[in-house]
């Protein structure tokens, strides 16, 4: 047995000790609570630009304690490595706008994910505790990042996925099992099916918002399940890949008829790692939805 | 609250709600699916389809279009079927496609589970698509939609929308489309939504109020907004970006926000996020109390006499 596994499982006997659930009960009124930070992938390149957007989310939740806020912004290149990390003030009911030169300085082309925490102020501490069901309690940051082109062409996303690798708010040895929970890795397929007729062009992001590399086949599959298009792609964590399916592969869905296909990955790196799909229709604009 | 709910309209076991952008010229496709697989509340679902005008009145008797087995998805594009019905499109109007477990296929009331229904909300995402072929337009936003302002499912009604997403150029301005819904057709509330345009230094900028009948969606354009207020110069100018932040105490609402070039028709299409999203177990009375603050200290200062009522 491992040193980690080893902590896992002596954690998990005290966590069943009503003695120390009355401890670990004490230590979240204080203020120590989990918070998770919520990741996105992120691009200025091809041209494509991405904003960051995010609101000072606790006046609207604690409106009687107006004040400001900090978030924590990591940016990272493709193999998960961190390009820049700054710390922005936001004032009640306050809001970011973040460009790649906000963050990094300068308007560096680079592609990666994005992760922002957001730091509840000492006077939100305190009335955390007034939230309901508090022993499963965990802050979240959600945001969202906007992509543009170079004419005004906007597609945006919210967050699905935190990134897995670290845990915020609450007191050791508590952060550190919650980063290091083995991911929710299974098969998956959109629920979105895609017009072969009219398709020019796709793109798939796949990022691993775990703490732990991992592998997973990308793959374009027909109505029927079959096979069209795949890539494996290897990820450490926090990295993230853009594939870019061969236009001769489209052409060839259309020539065969296929009609409709899904984008799928097996397995997703996280429970809700699914990935990010970009398309062109027909001459258009780019388009961009979570999987 | 029951875990058996009686006199329920199994036509709203596992609805997909969506709005057409009719006034805008964009078709809408839905992709549906039955996604509940390997549960003990898989079934086979009935699909069906409805359409309702501008004024929220139901257009047609849902026919049975086939039925999707556990893992099944199906795409269908509402201009065809609109053209089947003979439904001419006029304006926006919203659709319902129905998925009903079998076994309640033509039953006017039935008595379900509110752990199937949910079981089965929870494994959907529909995913609504906004169509221009002619500009290779094809966007869209993929969500849920669990029961709506029916009190068997929500012990309140209320929205709270807060979207760092009003962005606003020469060429660009954002919707926020607000659905209001529910689990019958019967359903009558009309709902409102007071909201304020905020800057990202956190300052009210400009103030609103729309109302929105049952069964029917109304926009919110943030262009519209600024323009109203002799603001839309200067909002540009300062970047363009701002937050709006709005409160319903009256009804459930499905806000979605869309970023639009006005020239292009491209469209950024996203829902915006429940409180749980933030702190995972937020709701009861500590939402209660603090939408009520949140109204006192946003809307009841400041009162701005006369403040525009968006009917668009």
């Amino acid at each position: 047995m491992s040193s980690k596994e080893l902590l896992l499982s002596a954690l998990s006997t005290l966590a069943k000790v009503g003695v120390a659930q009355r401890a670990y009960g004490a230590v979240l009124s204080s203020g120590f609570v989990p918070r998770r930070a919520f990741a996105h992938y992120f691009m200025n390149k091809d041209g494509l630009h991405s904003r960051a957007h995010l609101q000072n989310f606790y006046s609207t939740f604690f409106p009687l304690s107006l004040t400001e806020a900090t978030a924590r912004v990591w940016l990272c290149d493709e193999s998960g490595a961190i390009i820049a990390k700054k710390s922005f003030t936001v004032p009640p009911f306050g809001q970011l706008y973040l460009g790649v030169e906000d963050i990094v300085g300068y308007d560096m082309q680079m592609e990666g994910m994005i992760f922002i925490d957001f730091q509840p102020p000492a006077v939100i501490r305190k009335q955390l505790k007034t939230i309901p069901n508090l022993q499963q309690l965990t802050v979240q940051t959600p945001f969202w990042v906007s992509y543009r082109d170079d004419n005004d062409n906007y597609m945006y996303v919210h967050s699905i996925e935190s990134y897995r690798g670290k845990v915020w708010g609450a007191v050791w040895p508590m952060s550190r099992i919650m980063a290091r929970v083995a991911p929710e890795r299974a098969a998956w397929r959109s629920w979105r099916l895609l017009d072969v007729d009219l398709l020019e062009e796709l793109q798939v992001v796949v990022m691993n918002h775990s703490h732990a590399p991992g592998a997973t086949t990308v793959s374009v599959v027909d109505a029927e399940g079959e096979t069209l298009w795949s890539e494996r792609v290897e990820l450490g964590t926090r990295g993230s890949a853009r594939l870019v399916v061969p236009e001769a592969e489209i052409a060839r869905w259309k020539a065969d008829k296929r009609g409709n296909v899904r984008v799928a990955l097996d397995p997703v790196l996280t429970g809700n790692g699914k990935p990010y799909v970009i398309m062109r229709y027909g001459g258009g604009p780019l388009s961009l939805h979570h999987g | 609250m029951p875990d058996l709910i009686p006199d329920y309209d199994p036509l709203f076991f596992r609805p997909c709600i969506f709005p057409i952008l009719g006034e805008l010229s964009y078709g809408t496709s839905i992709t549906i699916n039955n996604g509940l697989v390997g549960s003990k509340f898989s079934s086979d679902l009935e699909l069906s389809l409805s359409f309702l005008s501008r004024s929220g009145k139901v257009l047609n008797d849902p026919k049975p279009m086939g039925v999707l087995k556990p893992g099944e998805i199906r795409k269908i594009d509402t201009r065809d079927v609109l053209k089947e019905l003979n439904i001419k499109p006029q304006g926006n109007m919203m659709g319902v496609a129905h998925l009903v477990p079998t076994r309640f296929a033509g039953e006017k009331m039935v008595t379900v589970d509110r752990s199937e229904i949910m079981a089965n909300v929870s494994s959907s995402d529909d995913f609504i698509e906004f169509r221009q072929e002619p500009k290779g337009v094809i966007t869209g936003v993929a969500y849920q939609m669990g029961p709506q302002n029916d009190s068997r499912f929500n012990k309140t009604r209320t929205t709270l929308l807060q979207a760092p997403k009003a962005i606003v150029s020469d060429t660009v301005d954002t919707l926020f489309c607000l659905i209001n819904a529910s689990t019958s057709f019967d359903y009558t509330d009309l709902a409102s939504m007071e909201y304020w345009l905020i800057d990202p230094n956190g300052n009210k900028l400009a103030r609103g109020r729309i109302e929105i009948p049952a069964w029917t969606f109304r926009f919110i354009s943030v262009r519209q907004l600024l323009s109203d207020n002799g603001l839309l110069d200067s909002f540009i100018a300062s970047g363009g970006l701002g937050m709006v932040l709005g409160l319903s105490r009256d009804a459930g609402l499905v806000p979605l926000s869309m970023t639009r070039n006005l020239e292009s028709g491209a469209i950024a299409c996203d829902h915006t996020l429940p409180p749980m999203y933030y702190f995972t177990t937020w709701g009861g009375q500590k939402r209660l109390d603090t939408n009520m603050a949140l109204h006192q200290v946003v809307f009841e200062d400041d009162v701005v006499e006369g403040a525009p009522l968006v009917s668009a």
